[in-house]
């Protein structure tokens, strides 16, 4: 389990969100255990049931009125009791006027209290957004992460079976890498999002005999995606490996990859003259499945359709 | 499966230089070998994984491998780092 602090926070969202402290620094050393927030309400009026102490607190202006309302002496027996419950931090969001002698409060209670420079839903949104990113379920995946015509398309297989050209042969044909070899993928809303970790090798690609290339500079911007849903698996393997599958075509595998089923297609490397060609059909055909909602077209179904009919004619 | 848990030791960490040793060594295996730091996890018969780890010198690397010769490729791959592969 990685440590996550508040400091860490008011670091990582700066760019969507100034989350201001207000308190003692000591305070920002707290430990931000889940993703999800919530709105004291009655709690600040002594009310516990149900109150999620381990959450993230976010004030809005009926919660900051109420504060600048009551008396110092119960003020501060409501902090002792968010003093024992632990809470990570109070956020006040913007607009919110709060009275001096609060924040000093507060401050002798070491409980850290920030303030957002957004309305509440804002601040809500966005803060949900990127601690439900931060704390999503990841896995380190070996294979390179393509855009394919949209869709996003994870090739595998194993070292030396030709992902990386593959992959060269998809940039030259206007597809977009995401990342090469080391996958980081992330279970966010019920999709994987796959993208690269930061690193001078961001972007770039490992090609057989020539060495390591950059791939933004040498085939511009537009080749390269900072992260994508994968949508599909394609696997690579030794056409020996392939024989034994279903040519039908028409059951379709899935992997488990985190709790997510992304359907797996194995792709022998030598039957095809070019494999990325074949990667592009993949992606068409994937469009089209989604696109019209509905399965993939089963032409068996309409051969057996005209067999019946046959039998009746004769 | 078998795994052993190193220290880096040379100054430089693992560059191209060494990772591409450590690769050539992997790859000379059977067994799947892998890497990981920080929970992240590469496959150690490819260099851009192993480049992206990333790891400088002090970073914790476990090492696993998976396959017939695992004892003799996890033997030799812990030399390679034990001697700092060869640098400072």
């Amino acid at each position: 389990m990685f440590e996550y602090r508040i400091n860490d926070l008011i670091e990582e969202i700066k760019e969507t969100l100034t989350l201001t402290p207000l308190t003692l620094a000591s305070a920002q050393e707290n430990r931000i255990l889940t993703p999800e927030l919530i709105q004291p309400g009655l709690a600040l009026a002594g009310y516990f049931e149900h109150f999620y102490t381990e959450r993230i607190q976010v004030l809005s202006k009926m919660e900051v009125s109420y504060l600048n309302s009551i008396s110092t002496h119960k003020l501060k027996n409501v902090l002792r009791f968010f003093q024992d419950f632990n809470i990570p931090c109070l956020i006040l969001a913007g607009g919110t006027v709060t009275e001096k002698r609060i924040i000093r409060i507060f401050s002798k209670f070491k409980i850290s209290l920030l303030e957002s420079n957004t309305n509440l839903d804002h601040t809500v949104m966005t803060l949900s957004m990127f601690l439900h990113e931060r704390f999503a379920k990841s896995i380190s995946l070996h294979g390179v992460l393509m855009d394919v015509f949209g869709v996003g398309i994870l090739i595998t297989g194993m070292s030396g079976i030709g992902k990386s050209e593959c992959a060269l042969d998809l940039i030259e044909r206007r597809h977009r890498l995401i990342a090469d070899d080391l996958v980081i993928a992330k279970q966010l809303r019920g999709t994987l999002v796959g993208g690269s970790i930061d690193s001078p090798l961001k972007f770039h690609l490992e090609v057989r005999g020539v060495g390591i290339i950059n791939v933004k500079k040498l085939f511009g911007i537009c080749s390269v995606l900072s992260k994508k849903r994968i949508e599909t698996i394609v696997e690579l393997v030794e056409p020996e490996d392939a024989l034994k599958e279903d040519r039908s075509g028409l059951t379709q595998l899935f992997k488990k990859v985190l709790d997510i089923n992304i359907p797996l297609i194995r792709l022998p490397t030598s039957s095809v003259s070019n494999i990325a060609k074949t990667i592009e059909v993949i992606a068409m055909r994937y469009l089209g499945y989604t696109i019209e909602k509905g399965k993939l077209e089963n032409y068996n179904e309409k051969l057996i359709e005209l067999f019946e009919q046959k039998d009746k004619q004769s | 499966m078998k795994e052993e848990t190193i220290i880096i030791k040379n100054e430089l960490g693992l560059h191209a230089r060494p990772a591409a040793m450590l690769v050539k060594l992997s790859t000379s295996f059977d067994s799947e070998v892998e890497l990981e730091v920080n929970e992240i996890k590469v496959n150690a018969k490819s260099i851009m994984g192993v480049l992206m780890l990333g790891a400088n010198q002090g970073t914790e690397v476990i090492i696993r491998a998976n396959g017939d010769d695992e004892e003799q490729a996890l033997k030799e791959i812990k030399q390679l780092f034990e001697d700092g592969f060869g640098e400072k």
